[in-house]
């Protein structure tokens, strides 16, 4: 390869340097050229031997289709295809009994359509499971989180499924709030339009009823969930618009809010005000910076920046 | 890099996506020489060279499922023969820099010391300079000096931009000169 050995430096090389250092450079050039490594071209001998060499190794490695004979070739191509094959089947069968699961990272919202023509919006950090039956046998959904369920009507129930507790309902349009972190395991139902039943995991017997306007709660100690009682939905939907409404909210599970919403860490490095309520509201996007300082305002804490996200502590005077 | 049109080895990764083991020793053919001498280039020993280019073609068909056809089969198999030879010399060079140090000699002071053994050739000093060039100056200036790669494919290869392949090659050339004014300078040749 003369290129490693000869010449003068490629132009737009020599045309960096001064006028009167390129006669230097080129011979710098030229002398680093005799450090070249020093190959003969490979012969196509050598070619081949590595080629060799390599199906060698292919074929112990027992992923090598011989190229030469076609009919063996069409045989073993064939085989193949028929382990492919009943490997495809077996993989099916357990794929249709995976639900399906939509996941919202934190930070981020979603809307996910449903084959019936339902669709669910969900909050951030929320996730929902849904077979693949769905339709088919049941219209049944999982979920942990927030989400807000537009439900198409066709005769038969829908289903959410949230954490020890069940809402079914044929075609409305209603939120459902039940996070698995939720200190108290709490879920909460909120109907805009249509009408829902309510009842724990199981224990159908124990519904409760909830029309439009009417929202009911429930957590593991209780055997029944609360009675209905009217509510502005508006509230419990305002995420869906982006908006905070934190009605005497324990400090604790705002924070989690914000976590979700922002995409951040909040450190609490305040004994004794995880639980305490706080009411707020916030009628559009809001920067996460004002929202904690008027949490820090009301409560008499400070914050500060960490490297993934906040830390709020208690103000020493 | 080579003299294959790009519609060739285009068509040539489809095939080896479909499995084509014909197309697959074609790429072999046509690619081997090509990136041993490149292997060579920082490897400077062929038949380990030669290893690591079997390896990287192992590895092609064992993901050839995965071969992204919108891009340049060719690229990819020059970055991971360059990324095996990297790590190779990384692992070498552990056991080196480490006996190096102990003797607490900074690389220059024994390039130049090294100067004064006569056995030396010109060419054996240009090759221990250019092996005290900061990594990234020598490979730019090796892969364009030896290789003959223009600053695009050095920039793609090594995954920075033209502008500073050139910036390396360039202070490459400006300490080997350095180191050659040096060695002039001792040996009492008079600069032209």
């Amino acid at each position: 390869m003369n290129k490693k050995q000869n010449g003068t430096a490629p132009e737009h090389i020599i045309n960096e340097f001064d006028e009167e250092l390129r006669n230097e450079m080129n011979e710098i050039w030229l002398l680093a050229g005799s450090t070249a490594p020093d190959v003969q071209d490979i012969s196509p001998i050598e070619v081949e031997n590595g080629l060799n060499a390599l199906n060698t190794r292919l074929e112990i490695s027992g992923d090598y289709i011989p190229a030469g004979d076609k009919i063996a070739g069409w045989i073993q191509n064939y085989s193949r295809v028929l382990v492919a094959a009943v490997a495809l089947i077996t993989l099916t069968t357990f794929f249709i009994f995976v639900p399906r699961t939509a996941v919202v990272p934190y930070g981020e919202m979603a809307t996910l359509d449903l084959p019936d023509g339902s669709f669910i919006e969900m909050n951030s950090g929320s996730t929902v499971r849904y077979s693949r039956f769905y339709r088919f046998i049941n219209r049944t959904i999982e979920l942990n989180g927030e989400a807000f369920f537009t439900v198409a009507d066709h005769g038969h129930p829908f289903i959410v499924k949230a954490n020890g507790v069940s809402v079914e309902v044929t075609g409305t349009r209603f939120n459902v709030q039940s996070w698995a972190d939720d200190p108290a395991g709490e879920t909460i139902v909120s109907v805009e339009k249509g009408g829902v039943l309510f009842y724990p995991i199981e224990k159908r017997d124990q519904m409760v009823t909830l029309t439009a306007g009417e929202s009911s709660r429930w957590n593991p100690q209780q055997l029944q969930p609360t009675a209905p009682e009217t509510s502005n939905v508006e509230d419990a939907t305002a995420w869906r618009e982006f908006r905070f409404v934190f009605r005497n909210q324990a400090l604790g599970s705002i924070l989690r809010d914000l976590e979700r919403r922002f995409n951040i860490t909040i450190e609490l490095e305040a004994h004794g005000v995880e639980n305490s309520p706080l009411t707020a509201y916030y009628s559009q996007q809001v920067q996460l910076e004002s929202v904690l300082d008027d949490i820090c305002t009301v409560k008499g804490l400070r914050y500060t920046r960490t490297t993934t996200g906040y830390r709020i502590y208690r103000q020493v005077d | 890099m080579n003299h294959a049109t790009d519609e060739q080895i285009e068509s040539l990764a489809e095939k080896i996506k479909r499995s084509d083991k014909r197309a697959y020793d074609d790429f072999f053919r046509l690619m081997y020489p090509h990136l041993t001498g490149f292997a060579i280039t920082y490897m400077r020993d062929k038949s380990m060279a030669c290893d690591i280019v079997q390896d990287a073609f192992v590895i092609l068909w064992q993901k050839r499922f995965g071969i992204d056809t919108g891009k340049s089969l060719k690229s990819y198999m020059y970055q991971m023969v360059r990324n095996r030879c990297l790590n190779e010399l990384r692992n070498r060079s552990k056991e080196v820099v480490s006996s190096e140090l102990a003797e607490n000699n900074t690389i220059s002071e024994m390039v130049i010391e090294n100067q004064n053994n006569d056995r030396n050739s010109l060419g054996s000093l240009f090759r221990e300079w250019i092996n005290a060039l900061p990594e990234r100056q020598k490979e730019a200036f090796e892969l364009s000096r030896f290789e003959g790669m223009d600053h695009d494919e050095i920039a793609g290869l090594m995954n920075i931009s033209p502008k500073t392949v050139n910036n390396h090659i360039v202070a490459a050339m400006t300490q080997l000169r350095k180191y050659y004014k040096q060695y002039k300078q001792k040996n009492s040749i008079p600069d032209e």
